[in-house]
């Protein structure tokens, strides 16, 4: 006998769909979040790959969430602390650079705190877009807020104005060449830009993702206790606003009847009914795999298969038995990529679904900040590692161990004897996160995050402002603007649309 | 086609066309889906009231055609066209049309249940992009088949009579039914279906049957005043009816270049057929939210009439003689 068990049904219990389900039970609906995994976070969950080694599952910094969603959820509260933002390492074949915020060492000092000035100036004005509906064409827009928003970027003044008009497309390759000298702080640019995306620095509007970078948060962010810590922080703050989390709660089906969402259908075969869903789960999951071609328009089904979603990006944890040996404080984050061009070049042969090389990577030492990560003495790795393909011509097995063994290369380079210290290696390739975390292609942003893919074209047109074509169904999730990154901001405008439109 | 000699004949021939070509004193054709295609024989005043006293046969080999197999087969018709698909039995026809998401119309056309997993469209645009679009997510085989399949629309109050004396005892076919009968050691299927509002039968075999069937059928049919006839007369006989003919009375919007171009079925008098009941379908969100709105429905059936037969050359309601271009006159029957 299905039963309603609540007002509102909040599938995937990842970063937005807490936020999202936090944010309507806190106005007084009654949200039931269902995870298939046994505990939350999604992107932001822990995971023993070793025998007493913890490494964050995915995700390992965040460049800051929501701040709607850290206040409201009062996080602090439910014991989310965060370690001082982290100083970047940047390890190539020369000295080792440190960057903090716009404070650069090095002969491009004074020229990297100037661009860093002005980009900042930039992401400061768009960043009021993220925490808004992304416009459309047509009625049904809030026009006040996006007037106000368009204004602040006006308001930069004649000259930058024209300077954002310049910059807002360009390609972040031509940005560092443009702007620095240093190889090292090239290199940075182009990592940072280009993480997470399936882009390379010379790919066009590749300064914007930066932008959005600096957007969400200057510094990277490491949580006390770890991403683990975050999601469970995330968690209590959900149940302690009123939303029923159900872990291991797999959903097999979103049930369409008479034309409205009216529930879900686990695996296993439970129906739990509820008035709305709201999916924080990947877009062309969601409408492909949960909702079905039958409930779909046929031209709206097929534009689901057009969501461009390739991920670049590959997750390493290694296990050691001993500090490895970088020529930096192990506490920062280790950036290794040794010029622009570099991190180009690491991208050429994902194109064609061949491994690079030398591969470019954000590396972090977790049990370097604090115990409980790994064994007394020993050190976890965990290293986003790009560019990875996602469908690799050699096959899914020889492209892992060919990237576990050139990122191990790149790694010796910078820390020799690292390799003797290794007790455990894992290896995520995009098809493995695909597989763990349901992202399609193995990309983050469930969704690639690029200039033709924002705003009022996240993740469709049809849906851009979270509402989605089948009445009572609601997207959350990062595949909406603005996006994922462990932010929390689509699911909280998403909490704000449904909201609103007293659905 | 691949010795790259496809321009020097850019019309293709029907199987009939050694008859068709021989009966055609006037030697008039005109192009149709891609095929040669009769617009008169000889005298369309005559071949017109074959249609209405007589049996008239029309090559109906340029309709285009496509099998839908599969065990969705059943669901993804219910979800690309507007009328329920579960209600249409083996055996039988329904006339039916499809829209895109937003809610105007593709094409109209004829579903054919062949068996429980095997269905025939018929109808005058080509689509398979669209159908194969339609296709994702459903376990289906949509193949086009127009060019393994040859027709014949044998139309009149003594169709039947014909067909019996050519040895098809159809007497027992009630319309939108459909037969499987013996013919020359193979079998042809007759269905009680077609395009004028008399009555009627369209005959449906292989290509091969083609020649051996149109001579069969007109020597049968002699005594009856069994009469090939041509586009011009089929056209007045089918306005007479009612019947509408997409890229004539309407643009499909797949080929719609001005935004307000594209007609929905309520717009176009075929309201009748959307079953809201049976599910979603494509286009039910936008036709639903058009009847709600009214739309524009009701004033643009005639006003769409006129201002196609003025812009298409080939449109009929000029069949009767007056300048294209001009306001036409209603259709009128043979003085």
């Amino acid at each position: 006998m299905p039963t309603r068990s609540s007002d509102i049904l909040v599938i995937g219990g990842g970063v937005n769909g807490l936020a999202c389900a936090a944010r309507l039970a806190a106005k007084g609906r009654k949200v039931m979040l269902l995870e298939a995994a046994d505990t939350v976070g999604g992107g932001a969950g822990a995971r023993e790959f070793a025998p007493g080694y913890r490494a964050p599952a995915l995700a390992h910094l965040t460049q800051g969430l929501d701040p709607r969603m850290a206040a409201g959820m009062d996080l602090v509260r439910h014991g989310l602390e965060f370690h001082p933002g982290l100083a970047t390492t940047v390890l190539s074949g020369g000295d080792p650079l440190v960057v903090r915020g716009g404070t650069a060492e090095g002969p491009d000092s004074s020229a990297f705190a100037a661009l860093h000035a002005k980009l900042s100036a930039f992401a400061r004005v768009l960043a009021p877009f993220r925490q808004m509906t992304a416009p459309r064409l047509g009625a049904g827009n809030r026009w006040g807020g996006f007037l106000r928003h368009g204004l602040g970027v006006r308001a930069l003044g004649r000259d930058d104005f024209r300077e954002l008009l310049r910059m807002i497309l360009i390609n972040v390759h031509d940005v560092a060449e443009d702007e620095l000298t240093d190889d090292r702080l090239k290199g940075l640019l182009a990592f940072d830009a280009t993480l997470g995306a399936w882009l390379g620095p010379r790919s066009p509007n590749s300064l914007i993702l930066y932008l959005d970078r600096l957007a969400r948060g200057v510094d990277p962010l490491l949580p006390k206790g770890g991403m683990g810590a975050l999601a469970v922080a995330l968690g209590r703050a959900a149940e302690a606003a009123g939303v029923s989390l159900r872990t291991g709660a797999r959903v097999a089906q979103v049930l369409v009847e008479g034309d409205r969402a009216c529930g879900v259908a686990l695996e296993g075969g439970e129906e739990v009914r509820a008035g709305l869903v709201v999916s924080a789960m990947n877009p062309r999951v969601t409408f492909q795999a949960l909702v079905g071609a039958q409930a779909l328009d046929a031209g709206f089904f097929k534009r689901t298969h057009h969501i461009r979603s390739r991920g670049g990006a590959a997750k390493l944890h290694l296990a050691l038995k001993g500090a490895p040996g970088f020529a930096a404080d192990l506490r920062s984050r280790l950036v290794i990529a040794a010029s622009h061009d570099a991190v180009e070049a690491a991208f050429n042969p994902v194109k064609y679904g061949e491994v690079p090389e030398a591969p470019v990577m954000e590396v972090i030492l977790p049990s370097a900040h604090e115990p409980g990560h790994a064994p007394e003495g020993g050190h976890v790795i965990s290293a986003i590692v790009q560019f990875a393909p996602h469908a690799p011509k050699a096959g899914a097995e020889a492209a892992r161990e060919a990237m576990l063994e050139a990122s191990l290369r790149v790694l010796e380079a910078q820390a020799p004897g690292l390799r003797g210290l290794v007790v455990g290696a894992e290896m995520l390739m995009p098809y493995d996160i695909e597989d763990l975390f349901g992202m399609v292609g193995g990309n983050w942003h469930h969704g690639e995050l690029a200039v033709e893919q924002m705003l009022f074209n996240r993740p469709m047109a049809e849906m851009a402002q979270y509402a989605t074509p089948v009445p009572g169904l609601w997207l959350a999730g990062a595949g909406s603007h603005p996006g994922g990154g462990i932010n929390g901001a689509a699911g909280w405008n998403a909490a704000g649309a449904i909201l609103e439109a007293r659905a | 086609m691949n010795d790259l000699t496809h321009f020097r004949s850019p019309l293709m021939r029907t199987p009939f066309h050694a008859r068709t070509s021989a009966a055609n004193l006037l030697n008039r054709w005109g192009p149709w889906g891609g095929y040669m295609t009769a617009l008169c024989f000889g005298d369309m005043d005559m071949e017109y009231t074959a249609i209405r006293n007589a049996a008239s046969v029309y090559d109906l080999c340029p309709m285009v055609k496509y099998r839908i197999t599969g065990p969705d087969a059943a669901g993804y018709l219910n979800r690309l066209t507007l009328r329920d698909v579960a209600r249409l039995a083996v055996g039988a026809v329904q006339y039916t049309a499809w829209v895109d998401d937003a809610g105007k119309l593709l094409d109209d056309g004829t579903l054919f249940r062949h068996g429980p997993d095997d269905y025939l469209i018929c109808c005058q645009e080509r689509h398979l992009p669209w159908l194969l679009d339609s296709a994702l997510g459903f376990d289906v085989a949509v193949a086009e088949v127009t060019e393994d399949i040859a027709a014949l629309s044998l139309q009149g109050p003594c169709s039947a009579s014909a067909l019996g004396a050519a040895g098809f005892d159809v007497s027992a076919l009630k319309p939108f039914r459909m037969m499987t009968l013996p013919f020359q050691g193979g079998e042809i299927t007759i269905s009680r279906t077609g395009f004028t509002g008399d009555l009627g039968y369209e005959l449906w075999m292989t290509p091969e049957q083609a020649l051996p069937l149109w001579d069969h059928l007109f020597a049968a049919g002699a005594p009856f005043g069994i009469r090939p006839i041509g586009s011009d007369a089929l056209d007045l006989a089918r306005i007479e009816a009612g019947f509408i003919i997409a890229g004539t009375d309407f643009v499909p919007a797949h080929h719609a270049l001005r935004e307000d171009r594209p007609r929905s079925p309520l717009e176009m008098g075929l309201g009748w057929m959307i079953d809201w009941e049976k599910g979603p379908f494509t286009g039910r969100r936008a036709l639903l939210a058009e009847k709600a709105n009214k739309g524009r429905t009701g004033c643009c059936w005639a006003w769409t009439f006129r201002a196609m037969s003025a812009l298409r050359g080939r449109s009929s309601i000029t069949a009767s003689g007056s300048k294209r271009g001009s306001s036409p006159p209603p259709p009128g029957r043979p003085r």
